[in-house]
C-alpha cells in the first residue's frame, strides 16, 4: 500500500511496532508543513519553527516504542509543537503563554496546477484574499479548522482559548467571507 | 455577535454538526435565501483540495534526518543514488499483512557492474521474493505473481506489478527523467517542472511533472491504459510527436490496438471517443475510472493495495489479470466465453478460491494442471 494513502493510525502503528522508517517519513511529510506554519505563528521565525518541529519529530522517533499509547497523534503533534514553542519563547523572554493576538499566519496559496488555475473562479480568489485579510487571531483559528482539519474544541485547547471564543471567531470569519462574496456578486470590490 | 447561521455553517464544514444542527442550518438558510450563493462558494472554498507536498525526499526531510542523526538517534539510512527497492508481494501466502512486508521485506540494492540485486531478507521466503535485474543496472524486473516498490534516484516512487520491467537511462534525474515500462506500474512522480518525467511504452508515451497515476502496458495484451489519480498528465500515442491527450484526475486513456472500442469495460462511463487518424491501427478512448471499491480506491490501482480487482471486465481480461497475479496460464477453451463479464475483487483468496467464487456468478468448469488452468463451459448442467 502506498504510504501516502495510509490512515494516520496505521502509520502510527507501523512506526511503533515495526520501526517503519518509511511510515515515519510519511508522517513527517504529511504534518511538517502544517506544523511549521502553526509553530511559526507563535515564534514568528521560519528557521526557529522548523527546528522546533524537527525536535518534535526527533522525539517521536526516539520514543516510537510507546507511540501506540498516544490516543490522538495529530493533536499530540500540535500540542507538542505548541509546548516546545512556548518553552523556547519562555527561555528567551520569560513569556508564559501564547499571546494569541500576536499570532500571524499566511494561508498557503492555491496549487499552481494550470488546470486548477483556469477553473478557479474569480470569486474563489476573492475569498482567499479575504481570508488572508482576516485579523490574526481569527485567521489562525480559521486556518487550524479548515487547513489543518482540527476540531473546534481541539483548537480551543491548543490556543488556550474558550470554546465559545472559537465559535465566535469562526462565525465572524464566515460572515465576513459571505459578505465578500455578496459584494463581488454586486460588482463591488470588498475593502 | 454574528448570526447563528454562520456558527452553524462553521460546525457543518468542520464536520462537527449534529443532525439537529444541520436541520436548523438548512431551515435558517431557507429563510435567508440571499445567502445561498455565499454558502455555496464558501463550501467550495472549504473543500478545495489542499496542496500539501508529501514527498519524503524534500530538503526539509533531509535536514531533519541530519539533525536526528547528529542528536545521536539511531537511523538506518537506505542507499542513495541508486534505486532502492522494497519487494511488496509474496505469492502463495496472501494472508500476509501488507505493512509487515515493508518491514520484513528487504531493501534491495542494485550493485553496479554485476547487475544482480543483493537480497537481504529472511531465508524462509527468499525464493518467492527474488527480484532480478538484468545486465542493465538501471533495470528492474518483477517475476510473475510478485510486485515491487522502488524509489528512483529523483525521489519518485514506483510500484511495479507482476511480470513487469522498468528501466531508466544513465542521466536519469540530472539530464532527463526517461523511463521505459513494459507491464504495469503505479507512479508517484516527484515534482520537478524543469525535468519532465516521461514514461515510454510500446503504444504510448506519458509526460508528467509531478503526479500520481497508473500505467498498464503489457505488450501481449490488446489494450494499454493510463489512469490518473491526481495532478495532470499528457499522453502521446507511439509514432506521434504531439502530446495530444490531457487527462484530468479520475480519468483514464485506453488504447486498443485492434481498433475496437473498449467501452464495454466501463459501460456508460466513456466520456469521449477519439479514433486516431495518424495511427489507424490504434483506437483510444477517455474513460472515467471504475470505483466499486471503497471511496478512496479505484479498480485500476487496487493491485497496489494487494487487491485483485475487476469491474465489468471480460473473461479474457479477468484471466489476464489472474495470470499475472497467480503466476499461471489460463486457457479459455471456448472463445465465446471471452464475452462473459465479471466484477469482483479478491485479497487473500487462493487461485482455486477465486475461481470458485467466479463460478457463483457464471457456471463454468476448470481443471488445474500444474501451472495451467483450463476453463470450459459446464460439463453437465
Amino acid at each position: 500500500m502506498p504510504y501516502k494513502r495510509m490512515h494516520l493510525p496505521e502509520l502510527q502503528h507501523a512506526i511503533a511496532t515495526d520501526d517503519d522508517q518509511q511510515a515515519y517519513a510519511e508522517l513527517f511529510a504529511r504534518f511538517n508543513p502544517l506544523l511549521v506554519l502553526f509553530t511559526q505563528s507563535i515564534v514568528h521565525q521560519r528557521e526557529v519553527a522548523e527546528e522546533i518541529v524537527s525536535d518534535v519529530f526527533i522525539r517521536i522517533w526516539q520514543r516510537r516504542k510507546t507511540l501506540d499509547q498516544v490516543q490522538h497523534l495529530k493533536m499530540y503533534l500540535y500540542v507538542s509543537a505548541r509546548n516546545y514553542a512556548i518553552n523556547k519563547l519562555r527561555s528567551k523572554n520569560h513569556q508564559l503563554s501564547i499571546k494569541v493576538e500576536e499570532l500571524s499566519v499566511d494561508l498557503p496559496s492555491f496549487s499552481d496546477d494550470p488546470y486548477e488555475i483556469t477553473v478557479l473562479a474569480e470569486t474563489q480568489k476573492e475569498i482567499h484574499r479575504a481570508v488572508n485579510e482576516l485579523p490574526g487571531r481569527c485567521k489562525i483559528i480559521f486556518k487550524l479548522v479548515k487547513e489543518d482539519g482540527l476540531r473546534q474544541k481541539e483548537v480551543a485547547e491548543l490556543l488556550q482559548l474558550s470554546p465559545k471564543t472559537i465559535e465566535n471567531q469562526l462565525a465572524i470569519a464566515l460572515k465576513k467571507l459571505a459578505e465578500t462574496i455578496r459584494n463581488v456578486a454586486n460588482g463591488k470590490k470588498y475593502t | 455577535m454574528p448570526e447563528r447561521i454562520w456558527y452553524l455553517l462553521s460546525i457543518k464544514l468542520s464536520g462537527e454538526a449534529t443532525q439537529a444542527e444541520l436541520d436548523e442550518f438548512h431551515l435558517l438558510l431557507s429563510e435567508q435565501p440571499e445567502w445561498e450563493v455565499a454558502v455555496q462558494q464558501i463550501t467550495r472554498y472549504w473543500l478545495q483540495p489542499k496542496d500539501i507536498p508529501s514527498f519524503s525526499s524534500s530538503p526539509e526531510w533531509v535536514h531533519h534526518i541530519e539533525r536526528l542523526r547528529s542528536a545521536g538517534v539511531e537511523w538506518a539510512e537506505p542507499n542513495s543514488g541508486q534505486a532502492a527497492i522494497v519487494t511488496l508481494a509474496e505469492p502463495g501466502n496472501r494472508r500476509y499483512q501488507m505493512k509487515r512486508w515493508l518491514v520484513a521485506a528487504a531493501v534491495l540494492i542494485i550493485t553496479l557492474g554485476t547487475g544482480w540485486l543483493v537480497l537481504l531478507q529472511p531465508a524462509s521466503n527468499a525464493h518467492e521474493l527474488m527480484v532480478r535485474a538484468t545486465k542493465n543496472p538501471n533495470e528492474v524486473t518483477t517475476q510473475p505473481a510478485s510486485r515491487s516498490q522502488l524509489t528512483l534516484p529523483d525521489g519518485s516512487k514506483v510500484w511495479l506489478n507482476a511480470s513487469s520491467k522498468l528501466s531508466y537511462s544513465n542521466g536519469f534525474g540530472e539530464e532527463n527523467r526517461n523511463v521505459w515500462l513494459e507491464g504495469e506500474g503505479f507512479f508517484e512522480v516527484f515534482k520537478n517542472k524543469e525535468l519532465p518525467f516521461i514514461i515510454h511504452t510500446s503504444r504510448m508515451n506519458i509526460k508528467v511533472t509531478g503526479t500520481v497515476f497508473n500505467v498498464r502496458a503489457y505488450p501481449q495484451e490488446a489494450t494499454s491504459e493510463t489512469a490518473l489519480i491526481e495532478g495532470s498528465v499528457e499522453v502521446a500515442l507511439s509514432g506521434e510527436k504531439e502530446w495530444k491527450y490531457h487527462l484530468k484526475p479520475k480519468q483514464k486513456l485506453v488504447v486498443d490496438d485492434h481498433g475496437i472500442s473498449t467501452g464495454k469495460i466501463n459501460m456508460g462511463a466513456v466520456t469521449k471517443f477519439a479514433p486516431i487518424n495518424a495511427v489507424p491501427s490504434y483506437t483510444a478512448s477517455l474513460q472515467s475510472l471504475s470505483r466499486p471499491l471503497a471511496d478512496s480506491q479505484v479498480v485500476e490501482t487496487a493491485w497496489v493495495y494487494n487487491l485483485l480487482s475487476f469491474s465489468d471486465e471480460s473473461f479474457r481480461q479477468v484471466a489476464n489479470k489472474m495470470e499475472k497475479w497467480y503466476g499461471v496460464t489460463i486457457i479459455l477453451l471456448e472463445t465465446d466465453m471471452e464475452n462473459w463479464y465479471f466484477t469482483g475483487s479478491f485479497k487473500n483468496e487462493s487461485l482455486t478460491e477465486a475461481l470458485t467464487a467466479l463460478q457463483l456468478s457464471t457456471a463454468f468448469s476448470f481443471v488445474v494442471k500444474e501451472h495451467t488452468i483450463y476453463i470450459s463451459k459446464p460439463v453437465n448442467k
